[in-house]
């Protein structure tokens, strides 16, 4: 309970202000009296006594170091966005530039590195006329933009080695490049570079290429750009009859063979792909030919400029037909067995 | 008098002026200024503090225009900001304790304040319904003797009646109240 409830008899709401004003003990005469005399007396001394007017805002000290901080806040952040906005420019500046200079290398940077570099490297010699040698160089440059450096080896048939001068238009229809997902992995350029520039294989004057020492420099396995061609008679079923090859490398992947075509009689025979394992390469068949019947002959081709011993193959019938040859333990660097050059 | 009438008083002498506004708003002023400051200024703080509103009041009346509303509301705003001000100015000389509640300190109440406030505003409410429920003299004993805090000799002057009557009646009064709101208090 409260000490005294009636002194809750205050701060009543409006209603009862405006009741209780009726009945307020002012005006009587003195109360009213003095109230007037002292308005006048505030009114005359200036306004209603200033000097004891309490406003209804109190005055608080800051601390004055508070603005000091709160303005080298300020002007730190202003250098900080300042130095932001010069660096971002600046890095802008050296990243706009950079962009198009990258794609343009993508272009045209590598073709220009192959072009030079076959030639003045291997030393490449050209029996064909100059825009056919340009040709060939512009061919090795689709593939460098997706791989190693390389250079073109070419490898052309026996006849032409031995003085025949069996032209081989007719084997090398497909150029070196023929293949297509390699080629979709070019550039649109390159491919438009490759369409209007393809080297015609099928011209005789094949760079051949030879080595100052004698020594093969080569790797086993097949390498950009490199054709492995061959002929060979065959005793089987078809008798006595003349066949030949032509092989590229395998776009996809060219340590494992490549694609060729066969002919028979200086007629194509059948498209083919071919590995080459451990002494033995093996074709698929892609056009649905086959070899039938127990063919057997001998292989030769020209690598590094050389032609290789001749060596037995056994045509084995199936969809998967098989050369064999003799040269298994030999399958080195030292063979006379398909080489391919590798590009330096 | 209309307000229209009211804007004249500016043309008048300063001591005809204050007259008519006392005359007039005199009980108001002087019942929001008791409201306020009541239980911690003495007399002369109260009539000083009216006199402060009515000398703002008369400097104002420049300023004052019918379309802001009513000169009475006027008046009261003025009224009730002095009053505040005027309880203020009596904390600072010490005269009275400003409790935390009673002064805005800008930080928000906690809620057993709340709690307790909503409490004392609705019995202070009830208490006076209950006060202007009496019957007369009874209720102005009340209302002078408790609100404007008079003397017995002066309401007994006021209504006309012996100090001792009037000490038995509010007497009475205040032990009807107590009864009235026994369970609340």
């Amino acid at each position: 309970m409260k000490k005294d409830f009636m002194d809750m008899l205050n701060e009543p709401d409006e209603a009862v202000m405006e009741e209780l004003a009726e009945s307020s003990p002012l005006p009587d005469g003195r109360m009213k009296k003095r109230i007037v005399e002292n308005c006048l007396r505030k009114t005359a001394s200036g306004a209603a006594d200033e000097e004891d007017y309490a406003g209804g805002t109190d005055v608080i000290r800051r601390l004055r170091w508070t603005g000091l901080a709160a303005a080298a806040a300020a002007f730190a952040i202003v250098i900080a966005g300042g130095a932001g906005v010069v660096m971002l420019g600046r890095n802008m500046k050296n990243t706009a530039p950079m962009t198009v200079e990258s794609s343009s290398d993508t272009i045209t940077a590598p073709a220009a590195a192959a072009i030079e570099e076959p030639a003045t490297t291997h030393d490449l010699k050209s029996s064909g006329t100059e825009a056919d040698t340009a040709g060939t160089k512009l061919t090795v440059t689709a593939y460098v933009a997706g791989a190693n450096e390389t250079s073109t080896v070419t490898v052309k048939g026996q006849d032409e080695v031995t003085g025949e001068e069996d032209d081989q238009s007719g084997k090398a229809t497909e150029p070196v490049n023929s293949g297509s997902q390699e080629t979709e992995a070019s550039t649109e350029s390159e491919k438009e570079l490759q369409s209007s520039d393809a080297p015609d294989l099928t011209e005789p004057d094949i760079p051949v290429v030879t080595f100052p020492d004698g020594s093969p420099q080569a790797v086993h396995l097949p390498n950009y750009g490199a054709v492995l061609s061959g002929n060979w008679n065959s005793i089987g079923g078809h008798g006595n009859r003349s066949w030949s090859f032509y092989a590229g490398k395998d776009s996809i992947n060219p340590a494992h063979g490549g694609k060729g075509e066969c002919y028979l009689d200086g007629e194509l025979y059948g498209e083919f792909s071919y590995t080459i394992f451990d002494g033995e390469i093996t074709i698929t068949w892609t056009s649905g030919e086959s070899a039938s019947t127990e063919m057997k002959g001998t292989i030769s081709g020209m690598v590094n400029g050389r032609p290789t011993d001749p060596f037995d193959i056994t045509w084995e019938t199936g969809e998967t037909d098989c050369f064999k040859y003799d040269h298994k333990d030999e399958l080195d660097k030292k063979a006379y067995e398909p080489y391919f050059v590798e590009g330096r | 008098m209309t307000d229209t009438e009211w804007s004249r008083l500016i043309e008048l002498s300063p001591r005809q002026a204050f007259g008519q506004l006392v005359d007039e708003f005199g009980g108001y002023v002087y019942t929001i200024v008791v409201s306020k400051i009541g239980g911690c200024a003495g007399q002369e703080d109260i009539e000083d503090c009216v006199s402060d509103i009515f000398v703002e009041v008369y400097s104002s009346l420049g300023k004052f225009s019918a379309a802001q509303g009513s000169l009475k509301a006027f008046i009261g705003s003025i009224a009730k900001r002095r009053s505040i001000d005027a309880f203020r100015k009596l904390a600072r000389r010490g005269l009275t304790t400003v409790s935390a509640d009673e002064e805005e300190t800008g930080l928000p109440p906690s809620d057993s304040d709340t709690a307790a406030e909503a409490e004392d505003a609705i019995l202070r409410q009830r208490l006076w319904d209950e006060v202007r429920a009496l019957n007369e003299p009874d209720r102005s004993i009340i209302v002078y003797q408790y609100f404007y805090r008079m003397e017995c000799t002066d309401i007994a002057a006021k209504l006309k009646m012996t100090a001792a009557a009037v000490r038995k009646r509010s007497q009475r009064a205040r032990k009807k109240l107590k009864e009235i709101l026994r369970d609340e208090l």
